[in-house]
């Protein structure tokens, strides 16, 4: 019988083991770009010979990368202006409408994400062809708006199920106009959910590919663009500055996260209080 | 009802009329008339058939995969609870949003011939080693396993996180062993977790550019690079669109048939 229970203790061990050693492998390789982007030579090890900072001063001072940069800004930017707040729109139709229209309005939002991103790419490549040349940026943070839009979406409708009806009857009752409802109770309750959405749609389309090379051309490149042709045709430690550049970023909207939710927790707390 | 106008005509316009003129783009002909030449044309290429078996095979053995190291792994997840449960979440949510262009990147360079993998194989004197992983089959199917994993994982972990463990209890009180248990009560119970994960591995699979794109040598070449380069570098518009249009009925119908066994959000939602 010990003999036994000695026998699963050993394979729970084992299968805890495993279990972070999938992890492990999950996290390693994106911490190994740390030492990868502090070498000094132009051939990547994750043991570099040498620690040194040259290619962070070659990223950080070259104009390419840092017009690929703000590039990416502007056109990840626009997009999550145009996602949040299409999604939002959905969002409280679909939550707020019975018809059947409903579900076919679901389908529709949900359609950037089921059709493959190169379909979504080359659709927007044909409506960049009906717009003049100096909209191209506007036609890449559409498009990347749209791949973000089924997310926002969803996000957004989980958050404004989660308000209680009885509330925004509440504020109706005691005069509320639809305008003031909306500012002073849907709003804020639903402000976790569209932050979230926000976040998200911007790392959407701040790591989009195709869509930006798809429409690319001379003076518009966008980051990953630059990132694709840079490992197709160069490959430098170059690339593991700005992979760790992005990492930090996707903490920092971690982190951001993180305190959005408990201040949304107090805040929440207070009002129904 | 004014919003309801607004969403559709920005759909509309931005999404529905260009993806409707892919779609007619694809069985127009030189002339200006309607034709299905483009896909006559499709059937009868000898390019595009290796091409297609090679992302179908690809996209399948990066699922199965996906399925052998996740499924164990996940079970164990979605027990823990407190903080180890937070910070797994975030150790999978963290992967899962980086740029998949980094994920490949990496892989790139730690696969390489002098890359940290041969080097631990080679001192720990594996015969052969160093391998050639990259630019082959093998590097694809371990790169694309690694950048969809976290996918596997958070479907099967929202799954398994709902598994009422009193039936589990109460099957053990009755006699079962742990085999039984797990294989009557446990697998089933995960099915649909593993169905819908599956699912969105094997369509995000069949559809993937950057890491094939990057990964593979001429032989790997799956089916969005074909269109990447039809509109790219061959400027074949017709011949792009016909390509589309099969991917696009692939994985719409993919997702109708998996829709009506699991449930659309399912399928949306991998948190479950």
């Amino acid at each position: 019988m010990s003999k036994r229970r000695t026998i699963a203790r050993l394979g729970e061990y084992l299968h805890a083991g495993y279990a972070w050693l999938v992890l492990a492998m999950l996290l390693l390789p994106l911490v190994a770009l740390i030492p990868i982007s502090l070498g000094d030579s132009a051939t990547m090890s994750a043991f570099p010979d040498r620690i040194s900072l040259r290619w962070y001063r070659e990223v950080l001072g070259g104009s390419d990368w840092q017009s690929a940069f703000s590039w990416s800004l502007l056109t990840a930017s626009v997009a999550t202006v145009i996602s949040t707040t299409i999604g939002y729109l959905a969002a409280y139709a679909i939550v707020h409408s019975e018809t059947r229209l409903k579900s076919m309005l679901e389908i529709l939002m949900l359609m950037p994400m089921m059709v493959p991103t190169v379909i979504v790419a080359f659709s927007t490549y044909m409506l960049a062809t009906w717009i003049p040349l100096d909209g191209r940026w506007l036609v890449i943070s559409i498009g990347q708006g749209l791949l973000g839009l089924p997310i926002a979406t969803l996000i957004i409708a989980a958050s404004l199920r989660g308000i209680d009806p009885t509330l925004i009857s509440a504020a109706v009752s005691l005069g509320g106009d639809r305008r003031q409802v909306f500012r002073m109770v849907t709003l804020p309750m639903a402000m976790h959910g569209i932050l979230s959405a926000a976040a998200l749609s911007f790392l959407i389309a701040f790591d989009e590919l195709l869509i930006a090379l798809f429409l690319t051309r001379p003076g518009l490149e966008t980051l990953p663009v630059r990132i694709f042709d840079s490992v197709t045709y160069e490959l430098t430690p170059a690339i593991a500055v700005v992979s760790v550049f992005l990492m930090a970023l996707i903490c920092l909207a971690l982190l951001a996260g993180a305190v959005v939710r408990k201040v949304a927790a107090i805040s929440e707390a207070r009002v129904v209080r | 009802m004014l919003s309801l106008a607004v969403i559709l005509f920005f759909v509309g316009v931005t999404f529905l009329l260009p993806l409707f003129n892919v779609l007619l783009l694809s069985i127009s002909d030189p002339n200006g008339g309607v034709s299905l030449h483009h896909f006559r044309a499709l059937a009868t290429s000898v390019s595009l058939r290796p091409v297609l078996i090679n992302t179908a095979v690809t996209a399948l053995q990066v699922t199965f995969f996906c399925v052998l190291i996740g499924y164990p792994a996940a079970m164990f997840f979605a027990r823990l609870e407190g903080w180890k449960a937070n910070l797994t979440g975030v150790a999978i949510l963290f992967p899962f949003l980086t740029s998949s262009l980094v994920r490949t990147f990496v892989f790139i360079v730690l696969l390489g011939r002098n890359g940290v993998l041969n080097s631990v194989l080679v001192s720990l004197g594996v015969p052969g080693a160093p391998f050639t992983l990259l630019f082959n089959h093998i590097g694809v199917v371990i790169g694309m396993t690694y950048v969809l994993l976290p996918y596997m994982l958070l479907a099967l972990i929202g799954t398994m996180r709902k598994i009422d463990h009193t039936l589990l209890d109460a099957a053990r009180s009755l006699g079962a062993g742990p085999v039984r248990i797990f294989l009557t009560i446990y697998v089933p119970l995960s099915l649909p977790g593993v169905a819908a994960g599956a699912i969105i591995t094997t369509i995000l699979g069949f559809g993937y550019f950057v890491t094939p794109a990057l990964m593979g040598g001429p032989g790997q070449r799956m089916i969005a690079q074909s269109v990447e380069q039809r509109i790219l570098i061959m400027y074949d518009l017709p011949g792009a669109a016909s390509i589309s249009v099969l991917m696009l009925v692939v994985v719409l119908s993919t997702y109708a048939v998996a829709a009506r066994y699991l449930g659309l959000s399912r399928l949306m939602r991998p948190q479950g």
